[in-house]
This record gives C-alpha cells, sequence and structure tokens, in this order.
C-alpha cells in the first residue's frame, strides 16, 4: 500500500514571506492546520502549524502578527514521496513526531499525507472487514438451521411414507401425492433445489 | 466476571486514560495562555472559575487564530476571548462508550473529566483512546494470527495418545 492511497492532493501552501497574520487567516478560511511553505519557484521549504503560529508567534515576545511566516515555520520539513510504502511513512512520522508530511512527486509538490486520513481510510477498512465477517457468520449460522429443518422433515416424510404403505392402495397414492408437493413447496420455499 | 458485549464498553474510564489537565484563569492574557501551552507541551487549557470549577476549553489553535486573525494585543486581550466554542465536559463515571458519543456528537477532540463535586481530575482526549483502541486491536490480531500457527503445527498435548503406552 502507497501513500498516494492515503494522502490528498488538496494540499493548501503559503510565502515564507508572508505575514503570520495572513498564514493564521489563510488556516481559518481554508479551514486546515497546517500550510506547506513553497518558495516561489514552488519549492518545499517548510511546514507552518496552527499550533507553530501558537507557541511561537503568540507566545514570544518579540513576535506578533507582524512575524513571517519564515520565522515561525518548521524547516527543513521531511517529505514523502506517492510511491513510498505506507508503512515506512507512518514510521517515519511516528519517529519524526509528526502527523504531517508533504507529499512530493518528480513535479514538485503534490500533496499532503497527515495520520488522520491513513486513519480514516484504515478504519474504514477494518469496519468493513468487521461487518462482512459478521454478515457471513449469520448466512452460515442460516444455512446451517435451514438444512435441519430440512432434514428433520425428510426424517417426517419416511416415516410416514412407511405407515401409509400398509393402508389400501387408493388412500396411499393419494396421501403420497399430497405430501410430495408439500414437501416441494418447502423446499421451495427455502430456496433449495427440487429432489 | 464475563461481560457482554455492551457491557464490556460500558465500564467506566480506567484512570490510565487520563490526562493531567492544565487550567488558567479566564483574565489570564492570551500570551500566558499561548506561553503555558507551549511549556506544558499541551494543546488545550481548560478555563476556571474562582471556585476552580471548569468554565470553558481553549486550544493552541483558538488562540493563535483570534489574536492573529484580528491583529489583536497579545498582552491585552484576554484569554476568555480566544474561546471558541461551549465547554464540553464528562463526569467521571461515564464509560468509554459515552465518551466517544460524546466526541462525536459535539465534535470535540478533547473532554475535560468532572468529578462529582464538579471538580476537575483529568483530561481525556481521542488521541489516547486511539492508542489504546490500537494497543487491542494489535493484540487480537496477534491472537489470530497465533492461532492460524497452531492450527498449521498443533502444540505437543500432555494427553496420552490411544494406544500408546
Amino acid at each position: 500500500m502507497e501513500v498516494r492511497e492515503y494522502c490528498t492532493s488538496e494540499v493548501c501552501t503559503i510565502s515564507p514571506k508572508a505575514s503570520a497574520r495572513e498564514a493564521a487567516e489563510r488556516m481559518y478560511a481554508k479551514a486546515v492546520g497546517a500550510l506547506v511553505v513553497v518558495d516561489g519557484e514552488g519549492r518545499v521549504e517548510g511546514i507552518v502549524t496552527d499550533r507553530d503560529l501558537c507557541i511561537r508567534a503568540v507566545a514570544a515576545a518579540d513576535m506578533g502578527g507582524g512575524a513571517t511566516v519564515h520565522s515561525v515555520m518548521s524547516s527543513p520539513v521531511e517529505t514523502v514521496s506517492p510511491d513510498d510504502s505506507i508503512d515506512e511513512a507512518v514510521r517515519r512520522m511516528r519517529t519524526l513526531g509528526v502527523r504531517r508530511m508533504p507529499v512530493r512527486g518528480p513535479e514538485g509538490l503534490e500533496g499532503i499525507l497527515a495520520l488522520d486520513d491513513v486513519l480514516d481510510v484504515l478504519t474504514r477498512a477494518l469496519r468493513d472487514l468487521a461487518v462482512e465477517t459478521r454478515l457471513s457468520q449469520q448466512r452460515s449460522e442460516r444455512e446451517a438451521r435451514q438444512q435441519a429443518v430440512v432434514d428433520e422433515l425428510e426424517s417426517l416424510y419416511e416415516q410416514v411414507r412407511d405407515r401409509v404403505r400398509s393402508a389400501n392402495w387408493q388412500a396411499r397414492e393419494t396421501f403420497l401425492h399430497d405430501v410430495d408437493v408439500v414437501k416441494g413447496a418447502l423446499r421451495r420455499a427455502l430456496g433449495l433445489k427440487e429432489d | 466476571m464475563l461481560h457482554s458485549h455492551e457491557e464490556v464498553r460500558a465500564l467506566a474510564i480506567p484512570d490510565r486514560f487520563l490526562r493531567r489537565v492544565h487550567t488558567i484563569e479566564p483574565t489570564a492574557n492570551a500570551r500566558a495562555a499561548a506561553t503555558a501551552m507551549r511549556e506544558h507541551g499541551v494543546g488545550a487549557l481548560v478555563l476556571t472559575d474562582e471556585r476552580g470549577a471548569p468554565a470553558a476549553l481553549v486550544t493552541d489553535r483558538d488562540v493563535a487564530l483570534t489574536v492573529l486573525r484580528d491583529a489583536l494585543d497579545p498582552d491585552d486581550t484576554p484569554v476568555a476571548e480566544c474561546v471558541q466554542r461551549d465547554l464540553v465536559t464528562l463526569d467521571a463515571g461515564a464509560s468509554l462508550a459515552d465518551a466517544v458519543q460524546l466526541m462525536r456528537r459535539k465534535l470535540v477532540r478533547r473532554l475535560p473529566i468532572v468529578g462529582a463535586g464538579g471538580e476537575l481530575v483529568g483530561m481525556l482526549s481521542a488521541d489516547d483512546l486511539l492508542r489504546s483502541f490500537g494497543e487491542e486491536l494489535r493484540w487480537v490480531a496477534e491472537a489470530v494470527q497465533q492461532g492460524f500457527r497452531n492450527e498449521a503445527h498443533p502444540p505437543p498435548t500432555s494427553a496420552p495418545i490411544l494406544g500408546k503406552e
């Protein structure tokens, strides 16, 4: 499984020269927690998160809204390629203690990989698997019950047939015919093939 | 005691899930809040009233976006002004299932936990739940895997084999 199956191509960017205030505005407008910092040539320079804005721009005595993205961003930033294995990418995120990594392809920034999205994909797959497992279990149980009903009916049928054999032949033929009709109807009702 | 499916998730939240909760007065300024979050390495603070009861929750994002977007002076802005949502808390006696449901309904990742007297006893975060569920899942997966191995190569039993004395 590759990074490309878990990352999103909708990645929000910002210039290192932009102000912290512009970064805040963009994060609010796009409802994201991180912006990938790219220079004029589209090269990835770093990443800035809402937390960076809080602990670096607001907390620091000599900074504020006028601070530039360059002064509060995390740089250099680890990136990942769309063909990298997702296991390796997640392991790197764990080692680095980050929740996001920009995805860089042959033509530059292609997207962003976020741990939350990886989680989303994996939990959906897990839920589908759990549902399917339970459904197939229920199907097996239902089939087993149906088979038990059929077995019992066939056994009853044979008992009845043996007793009827000792009665007069006209009554016997009529009765056996009726029983076959009922049996056929039951098999059809249970969705089983005709005898 | 064997618990049913529903009962297991209904057990009260174990202590190990609860993180320490960091508080701040509503009148403290935004810079103090940002500094506190940096120093304690947390993403949220609970604003408490004079009695120490929780009144609101503010996150690093709340502080950053409020101060920067409106070009407020962080030294002159009370942290209360940065609060973006109503407080959602959970009783200490609640279950994990209650916690998850509340997080989903109210769209929050953190729940301050309150005791019987309304006092703060800790903080529960979605990340902590995730880590715990993840561990349990790994144990189940390993058990399944071990089951496969046992079927392929059953371990020797101590029962005597019939016919051999």
